[in-house]
């Protein structure tokens, strides 16, 4: 049942960077699993902690943010911040059991088409084995 | 080895002199401490007079607010002209300056006086007592020998930072009879100067006693037994869920909470509330869904917002209608967070919070 | 079959019947947490989970109203749904829709018969004795196992939905009583007889009513002793530590920031030293009984005493028992029932160009 299942991603892709790469894999036609879905945001210090526990929460599978790399920022430093909030919100979702392998930071610039679609298959290939988020069917959240 | 002076008397009746004397010489306009209130309970207050002094309990083992709440209350539209002292408990004193690194408080007016803390006891054991004495008296007796008081807040017998970090002064009650011994360690030049006139005892003596040697020892070891008492994170989703499920949601720990500062929390915010076709959505997808629901993102949420910065004061415990074990879970996440950037909250004024800065070199475990 | 268990059964029964008959769709109704210790409300889209719903749980965590408004406040419900709850909850959401914080549009208000609530804090600390108790709470409709604002609540029977379901004329059934046109028609469109009104209900409530009137007079006697003049006050709000536990509870206070949490009353650290002179000392935090009395002012003439301050407060206030008390007279001084007529104007809102002379100069 494990290879039907296409996780569902909530990607978080920097507008930059990351936003740029996923087009450019697009516009080369890389063959890709179709698990993402993406939100364009400025940049990866643009999402808040919470954003990350409510798509958890809301049933997402996975959860997907990517940025330029590490002094690439166009905002110079931004996702510095990024990569300091991430680990908190990992971190948390260790000291509570959250599964926190369902959470990824990966940098990828606007030239590596091939590097986004490699981060989306193996991010979702990692899903497939963790099987469906359970938060998805809780009634007392 | 520190400077101890010492009063040959009681520890509540010592603080209330040094204070009175503070009063008068106008070295302070008040002083900030727990005060037997008209009605007979026991609340933090500000006292300008030296009668009013008198019905002050400065030690008394209740935190019925977090002082450093309250301090921001008196002080965030703007900081006081002159001088005032302040009697609070370490956890109180680091939650402080947890606020003034947040901009919601200004240290620079405060003398600050705190305590080797044994812990207080729960707002409704203290406050609704029969018998306050012997809850005093029991109090009195665990902290001169250090050792565990187990009707204590849980996350007091947990405490790992009792000895103040960064305080005026230091009244010593761990290891002393606080009936009989006020001793005081000056731990800075103002401390020195703002009591330069007074006689007291010098001596010398290891702050690092016996009994805080032994209690720190023993709370370590309630620590690990309040941090493994939640079912997480083995439990995962489902521990969550039997740990939070309780709530009510009247946000009270937020309320309590020293660190909570905004005057308009982002779960109260509109952009917390969803219209009702999305509740509707979850239900379909879920079968059924709890309403007001949103519980788990509140707790975790506030986690993200607070963690960092949390000392594990145990306000929150105490006001849960559902007494549900907050401490364990927040303090417990709080310091794996805070553990992870090796920051330690209220430790230090001038190290910045470490979500506020970043080395260009670090967390790369962390990226993919 | 414990009684709790045969309301149970047959209420759900009944959802299950008008459900099917089309006459609504979602239920939104308590049901226990899966630690069972205690309840919660939950929207059931799914009717396989109805089997698990509690329609009248021995405690009452989150007021219904808010949870109403929680729901609809943003807009209003897709499907139509059926809201079951005690009739203090039902009253609060038609107050509550006054304030154009709840939507009614797509619901259904059932309300139910109620014997009383347990206090909460006692129920989870032992959730299987509480059961028991509550068991004998609905077999000797209310004991002084209740919360004490429940033991003086002359409600407890209010036709307050579109929908009634009586419980407490009989030990083994519900009656389905049809409150207004809209439910009458729902009833007829499942075919769903409507409970015959044989007389023992009302007889059965007017002698609940009665010893509840009693309990009701002696607490008033009471509180009017230990709250009269400022240092009564002082000491029934002594222990109070500002948590505000009890505006958060209260489904009537719906602002989203509460005047009494906003910089209004916030001041100058120099103008509490200046107060604190005036007196010697200042407690904090300050502008305790403010708050409270001015919570009445603005809560108090909808206050349908459903108690969830007092389950909420972590130091024991009576806060219900004391604001129901200032609630009815201020109620009654408008001759106004919060939550008995929807097309009743809040008193604040309107006037007679000539009324309540008592309370002007005679100059």
């Amino acid at each position: 049942m494990n290879e039907e299942f296409t996780p569902k991603i909530v990607g978080f892709l920097c507008n930059w960077c990351s936003y740029a790469g996923a087009d450019l894999a697009g516009v080369s036609r890389l063959q890709m699993p179709p698990s993402l879905r993406t939100i364009r945001v400025m940049c990866s210090s643009r999402v808040d902690p919470l954003f990350i526990i409510k798509a958890l929460l809301y049933g997402a599978d996975g959860v997907l943010i990517a940025g330029c790399h590490p002094g690439d920022c166009h905002y110079m430093k931004g996702n510095y911040y990024a990569r300091r909030r991430f680990a908190m919100v990992k971190s948390l979702l260790e000291a509570t059991g959250f599964e926190p392998e369902r959470v990824q930071l990966s940098w990828v610039s606007a030239s590596e088409g091939i590097r986004f679609k490699e981060t989306i298959e193996e991010f979702t290939n990692k899903l497939r084995k963790l099987g469906r988020n359970k938060a998805a069917k809780k009634v007392f959240v | 080895m520190a400077e101890i002076m010492k009063l040959k008397k009681s520890a509540d009746a010592g603080i209330k002199d040094i204070l009175k004397y503070l009063l008068e010489k106008k070295k302070v306009t008040g002083a900030f401490l727990l005060k037997k209130t008209g009605a007979g309970s026991v609340h933090y207050s500000l006292v300008t007079n030296n009668d009013e002094m008198e019905r002050s309990v400065p030690f008394a083992p209740v935190m019925p607010e977090n002082a450093a709440r309250m301090l921001t209350i008196f002080m965030k539209q703007k900081p006081p002209g002159e001088p005032l002292a302040v009697v609070v408990r370490p956890c109180e004193l680091r939650a402080l300056v947890e606020l003034s690194k947040l901009g919601q408080v200004d240290l620079s007016q405060l003398f600050v006086i705190s305590v080797s803390c044994p812990g207080v006891y729960p707002i409704k054991t203290y406050l609704k007592a029969e018998k306050p004495d012997e809850l005093d008296a029991a109090y009195k007796k665990s902290a001169a020998n250090g050792e565990i008081q187990k009707d204590l807040r849980a996350t007091c017998n947990a405490c790992e930072h009792f000895l103040p970090i960064g305080a005026d002064i230091t009244v010593l009650l761990v290891g002393k009879d606080m009936d009989s011994a006020c001793d005081i360690v000056m731990n800075t030049e103002k401390a020195r100067d703002y009591l330069s006139g007074m006689e007291l005892k010098k001596a010398e003596e290891d702050t690092e006693s016996k009994a805080v040697v032994s209690l720190r020892k023993k709370r370590d070891a309630e620590r690990e037994k309040l941090f493994s008492s939640l079912p997480l994170p083995d439990a995962g989703m489902d521990g969550l869920i039997q740990v939070l499920g309780k709530c009510i949601q009247c946000y009270g720990c937020r309320s309590v909470c020293p660190i909570c500062y905004c005057t308009l929390c982002y779960f109260d915010s509109a952009n917390n509330e969803s219209p009702a076709p999305i509740s509707e959505n979850e239900a379909g997808k879920r079968g059924a869904v709890k309403v007001p629901s949103d519980t788990l993102f509140y707790h975790l949420g506030r986690i993200t917002h607070i963690g960092i910065s949390c000392v594990g004061c145990g306000a929150c415990s105490d006001v849960c209608p559902a007494e549900i074990p907050l401490p364990a879970l927040y303090y417990r996440s709080g310091k794996m967070i805070q553990d992870m950037f090796e920051y330690t909250p209220g430790k230090n004024r001038d190290e910045e919070r470490p979500l506020s800065v970043f080395k260009e070199e670090e967390l790369g475990e962390y990226e993919h | 079959m414990s009684n709790y268990d045969i309301i149970r059964k047959k209420t759900i029964e009944f959802l299950k019947k008008a459900r099917d008959a089309g006459c609504f769709k979602h239920i939104l109704i308590p049901m226990e947490i899966p630690s069972k210790e205690s309840f919660s409300y939950v929207l059931i889209k799914d009717e396989s989970f109805l089997i698990d719903a509690s329609p009248l749980p021995p405690v009452n965590p989150v007021q219904g109203a808010k949870v109403l408004s929680s729901l609809t406040r943003r807009g209003e419900l897709t499907g139509k749904t059926a809201a079951v709850m005690r009739p203090c909850e039902i009253r609060a959401v038609i107050e509550l829709g006054k304030l154009g914080q709840v939507k009614l549009e797509n619901i259904v208000l059932i309300s139910i018969d109620c014997p009383g609530l347990l206090p909460f804090s006692s129920y989870t600390a032992d959730p299987e004795k509480g059961k028991a108790r509550f068991e004998k709470v609905i077999g000797e409709w209310g004991n002084d196992s209740i919360r004490p604002v429940c033991m003086t609540c002359t409600h407890f029977a209010d036709k307050a939905g579109d929908i009634h379901i009586g419980i407490i004329e009989n030990n083994n059934d519900i009656s389905v009583i049809p409150v207004n046109d809209r439910g009458k028609a729902l009833l007829e469109q499942c075919v769903i007889p409507a409970g015959k009104d044989t007389g023992a209900r009302e007889t059965k409530i007017k002698k609940e009513t009665d010893k509840r009137q009693e309990n009701l007079n002696k607490s008033d006697d009471e509180l009017k002793n230990s709250l009269q003049g400022l240092n009564n006050l002082d000491k029934m709000f002594a222990d109070c530590i500002g948590c505000y536990n009890c505006m958060r509870a209260c489904p009537i206070c719906y602002c989203r920031l509460c005047y009494f949490n906003s910089e209004n009353i916030r001041h100058e650290a120099d103008e509490y030293i200046r107060r604190a002179e005036a007196k010697g000392s200042l407690r904090f935090p300050a502008d305790t009984l403010l708050f409270h009395s001015g919570r009445m002012t603005h809560m108090s003439l909808s206050c349908v005493g459903c108690g969830a301050c007092e389950d909420a407060c972590p130091v024991s206030i009576p806060v219900a028992r004391i604001f129901q008390f200032i609630a009815r007279q201020n109620q009654a001084l408008f001759a106004y029932t919060p939550g008995s007529d929807r097309e009743e104007n809040i008193p604040l809102v309107v006037y007679k160009e000539s009324e309540l002379e008592d309370f002007e100069d005679s100059h």
